[in-house]
């Protein structure tokens, strides 16, 4: 994890001088009280001093007897990015396919392409989960879900 | 009217039938609305709102109360079990909670929750009927200085929940507080960070960017690790679906000290039962036996929020009851639904409408006494759902979080917030960070900064406010005396452990 | 045998797909506005003042239309992401938007800038009007000793506001501006901790129309000076009107129901007749009286001029004021 938090460390370091100066750029003194950049600039020079910490910790400290290993099971990645493909794509299209669709298409491209399971299941699962949603949603707590072009 | 008198005539209205049907509705709404992430209790009181207009005053409160209280209860469920906290103040039976079930010990988690939210609730509404009007006046000794300086406390108590490097969390904290800051700003309006999207014009929300953080971002750790083979860990065989006596033992002070002070936080105007949850949490663990064990799955890491979260509910409703102010957007709602039925809460209450507040009073408890009934069979079949596989389990869960964001305001914008929080959260998970500071923290961000500014909006600019105010001041005192505690209690651990193994 | 299995499959997915896609209710124009579901978008959280007038108008609605009006919550950006919505929904009269004065001034004080007349707006609701109010403890028992202190000790009055550009705000400054006293404005969000920090003292005045600072005044923690109205309001009897002590200046808030611009005219006219009569309904007006909302009803003529005026009074008033250039 030393080399990961190396890593981790440098991004927040960067992160922490972007607030920083957008926090200067919206002022930091406001007739009498502090502006609205305060706040982050404040909180951007303590997550940078922070950052610091954390990359010169490893010198300074011996080995902590716990100490957590970073792993990426590599196999496992595609799934990954294939589930975070699918939910991202799921906003911007519930509005116009609507809800019941595009629940449907979701649920069946998860089943499948990242459980991998077999058709009929994904089938049945698909439509009984979305089907379910609806009735519990929008029918029964009336949460006016997105309606899509095909008017439900 | 006398405590005697309110007491028998509270008796007659709850046990009138309807009432009590109404009150169970009420939980049972209000529990299915904790489970389901994202719906809180602000959409469903809304959505339930016009149906309380059909029946009578009385009995359409109770039912809301029902489900606030519901909520509470049901939002702890799913925090235990898949680690998405159903509500803000359920984050932290995260952090202990979801480690038990991951040992097989669901069962005992969601029953202490249950028990220890039960304890609490009833003792403060218990507490609440006794000394209502004394602390409703406390509400108004409580300005800007008090709000800011709790705020502080609450931020240095989030430092006493990390089990891990204090660094990384310092971090986290920070980064929530920059986070925070998405948003309008307090003070003057200015749309901060918020990358030309005008739904973040409100700030990032507290319910995607948790059911993100945790939920997705747990499926998606999972998915990593391995959807071929079965995941060992829930599968575990259950040990028991009842706390046992030990567990008791464990959780007797926590709860004891939950129930304290979630009550006491609740009755402060911005107290609210998240901070009542990390105090409780914070506290705990300095008075624990073993700290090192909570965060990886102490029952005492369960009670302690648990009975705190509860319990600041029961506090929460004196502010609102006796002064008309709502110390949350539940508790404003509540009071939105009072002025549609032509009630003014206030001093003024309890004279006016006595069946209405003494009502009320008493089937808070009697749902409490509901909603233990009603949980406790639930986890048989809660644990059962857990079974399900996890290929077909999953999809259900990210389903149940994109609906839960999308209904927080019918808008896809809160879904794509959750979303992108899932990468984050997934990538934290990866490189080690705890993304429960980070939520506390932006909850609390913008509380601090509002209050601060105000203060000093109100002082010319004068810092030295905070130092002609008593309340304040102390509870400064006690935050940074709490900061400076740890460093040192770790440092005194150490010696005593180095020591100890030297003989 | 497995191809065939296969396309199988996929065959029972488009047949799943169609037969969901069967029970689509509405869909088809009928002949008769109304026809099917409207919907009241109200673009604030749920609770609040807009929020509950709409839940309680929308019952009545219904009984007049025939048909089910269901309120939907769409918050965000001080009323832009709902009021959007509905200037950019189907304009058939079947999505509704409520606007109040904070639309207005919207317009300029936010950076999202959607104009008045991308509505057509069918009638007002209510207006309500706002008051002055001091904490009852506080030395001033009339509306000219606050003035009067306020002229002698610029800057140390506190008044506390909803919002800082919001019309609490905005009136409140334009009333110094008027009667030539400068006072400090403290913000909160929203009338409640507003009305709360008057209680305690935080501040000395604040602006407010009387259902928020019911719960308060009640209790007789704070009281009234005066009325920013053209008449007293009948919950309040004994407290004069800015204009009776001779200082012309009023500020009200009204809400109504607006419709996206291109909805045809003999729709709006069912919908405004519809408002009409539901605001004759005694429920109704009980429930309001209370809140004290003052049921104002303005036709989609009278309303649409009424808000021309109050956008060039309060773009003025804005720049008057600097919140804007």
């Amino acid at each position: 994890m030393k080399h990961a938090d190396r890593i981790s460390s440098v991004f927040f370091f960067l992160l922490g001088i972007a607030v920083l100066l957008k926090g200067l750029r919206f002022g930091l003194e406001l007739n009498q009280t502090v502006g609205p950049g305060f706040f982050p600039f404040a909180a951007g020079i303590i997550l940078c001093l922070l950052s610091f910490v954390l990359f010169i910790q490893p010198q300074m400290r011996p080995r902590p007897l716990a100490e957590k290993k970073f792993r990426i099971n590599w196999a496992g990645w595609k799934g990954v990015l294939l589930t975070l493909l699918a939910l991202g794509a799921y906003p911007v299209f519930i509005n116009s396919l609507g809800f019941l669709l595009s629940t449907l298409f979701l649920l069946f491209f998860l089943f499948r392409a990242v459980a991998r399971l077999k058709w009929q299941t994904v089938g049945v699962a698909g439509i009984i989960a979305a089907g379910g949603a609806y009735l519990i949603f929008e029918i029964w707590l009336k949460a006016s879900l997105p309606r899509g072009f095909l008017g439900f | 009217m006398d405590l005697l008198h309110g007491l028998t005539y509270a008796f007659s209205v709850t046990f009138q039938l309807n009432n009590l049907l109404f009150a169970f509705v009420g939980c049972v709404i209000g529990t299915l609305v904790g489970v389901l992430p994202g719906i809180g209790p602000v959409a469903a009181i809304s959505l339930l709102l016009p149906t309380t207009f059909r029946g009578d005053v009385v009995s359409g409160l109770i039912m809301l109360a029902g489900i606030f209280y519901g909520t509470q209860y049901g939002g702890s469920t799913t925090s235990i079990l898949v680690n998405i906290p159903g509500e803000a103040a359920s984050v932290v039976t995260c952090l202990d909670g979801y480690q038990m079930a991951r040992k097989g010990r669901a069962g005992p988690a969601l029953g202490m929750a249950a028990f220890a939210s039960f304890i609490a609730g009833t003792f403060s509404i218990i507490l609440l009927t006794l000394v209502a009007p004394p602390l409703a006046k406390l509400g108004l000794y409580f300005g800007s200085p008090e709000f800011a300086a709790m705020a502080v406390l609450g931020l240095t108590l989030l430092t006493s929940l990390s089990s891990g490097s204090m660094v990384k969390a310092l971090m986290m904290a920070t980064a929530g507080l920059i986070v925070g800051a998405v948003g309008v700003d307090p003070g003057m309006g200015t749309p901060r960070f918020t990358f030309g999207i005008y739904e973040l014009e409100d700030g990032v929300g507290l319910a995607p960017a948790a059911m993100g953080l945790f939920g997705i971002a747990e499926v998606l750790a999972n998915l990593e690790e391995s959807l071929e083979g079965e995941r060992t860990t829930l599968v575990e065989k259950v040990k028991g679906l009842l706390p046992n006596l030990q567990d008791w033992k464990d959780s007797a002070i926590a709860i004891i000290q939950g129930t304290f002070t979630g009550f006491f936080i609740g009755v402060i105007p911005g107290g609210n039962s998240i901070i009542a949850s990390i105090s409780s949490y914070a506290l705990q663990k300095r008075i624990s036996k073993h700290p090192e064990k909570m965060g990886t799955g102490a029952i005492e890491g369960v009670a302690a929020p648990e009975a705190a979260n509860n319990a600041a509910t029961g506090g929460a409703f004196i502010p609102l009851l006796t002064l008309g102010i709502p110390t949350s957007p539940v508790m404003a709602l509540l009071l939105g639904a009072f002025m549609i039925h032509g009630i003014v809460p206030g001093p003024l209450l309890i004279r006016n409408n006595p069946d209405l507040f003494w009502g009320l009073i008493f089937s808070m408890y009697v749902g409490n006494i509901m909603l233990l009934i009603l949980n406790l069979p639930l986890i048989g079949m809660w644990v059962k759902v857990l079974k399900i596989p996890y290929k077909i389990l999953f999809p259900l869960i990210l389903l149940f979080c994109l609906i839960g964001a999308y209904t927080l305001n019918n808008s896809p914008v809160e879904v794509g917030v959750m979303v992108f929080f899932g990468f984050v959260g997934f990538l934290m998970k990866k490189f080690d960070y705890e993304p429960a500071l980070f939520i506390l923290a932006l909850v609390m961000g913008p509380i601090l900064e509002e209050s601060l500014r105000r203060s000093l909006a109100l002082s010319g600019g004068n810092l030295m406010i905070f130092l002609h105010r008593p309340i304040a001041l102390s509870i400064l005192l006690f935050s940074f005396l709490l900061l400076v505690s740890l460093p040192i209690t770790r440092m005194i651990r150490k010696r005593s452990e180095l020591t100890s193994q030297e003989r | 045998m497995k191809r065939h299995g296969r396309s199988r499959k996929y065959l029972w997915v488009i047949l799943a797909i169609v037969l969901l896609a069967l029970p689509s209710t509405s869909g088809f124009a009928a002949d008769k506005f109304p026809s099917k579901q409207i919907t009241f978008v109200v673009p604030w959280a749920p609770g609040g003042r807009t929020d509950i007038v709409a839940r309680l108008i929308a019952p009545i609605y219904e009984k007049i239309l025939g048909q089910p009006v269901v309120v939907v919550n769409k918050p965000g950006a001080t009323g832009y992401v709902g009021l959007k919505s509905v200037a950019m929904a189907r304009p058939d009269g079947y999505t509704l938007g409520i606007a109040s004065t904070t639309f207005i001034l919207s317009q300029y004080t936010g950076e999202s800038k959607i104009r008045w007349e991308e509505f057509k707006w069918i009638g007002q609701f209510y207006s309500t009007a706002y008051g002055i109010w001091v904490n009852s403890e506080s030395p001033w028992k009339t509306i000219e000793e606050l003035i009067d202190y306020a002229r002698k000790n610029p800057g140390k009055l506190k008044h506390g506001n909803s919002g800082h550009g919001a019309l609490q705000h905005l009136l409140a400054e334009g009333l110094s501006k008027d009667l030539g006293i400068k006072m400090t404005q403290i913000s909160y969000k929203g009338d409640g901790p507003m009305t709360v920090a008057l209680g305690s003292k935080e501040v000395d005045v604040v602006t407010a129309p009387l259902v928020s600072a019911r719960a308060l005044m009640e209790a007789g923690m704070i009281r009234a000076l005066a009325m920013a109205s053209d008449k007293r309001s009948p919950n309040l009897p004994d407290v004069p009107t800015l204009k009776e002590r001779g200082i012309n200046f009023t500020g009200e808030v009204f809400e109504g129901l607006g419709a996206p611009k291109d909805t045809p005219d003999e729709t709006i006219a069912i919908l405004e007749n519809a408002l009409e009569k539901a605001r004759k309904d005694p429920g109704l007006g009980e429930a309001l009286k209370k809140l004290d909302v003052v049921l104002e009803f303005r036709n989609h003529k009278d309303y649409t001029a009424y808000i021309d005026q109050q956008d060039k009074r309060y773009h003025e008033l804005l720049k008057v004021v600097g919140l804007i250039k």
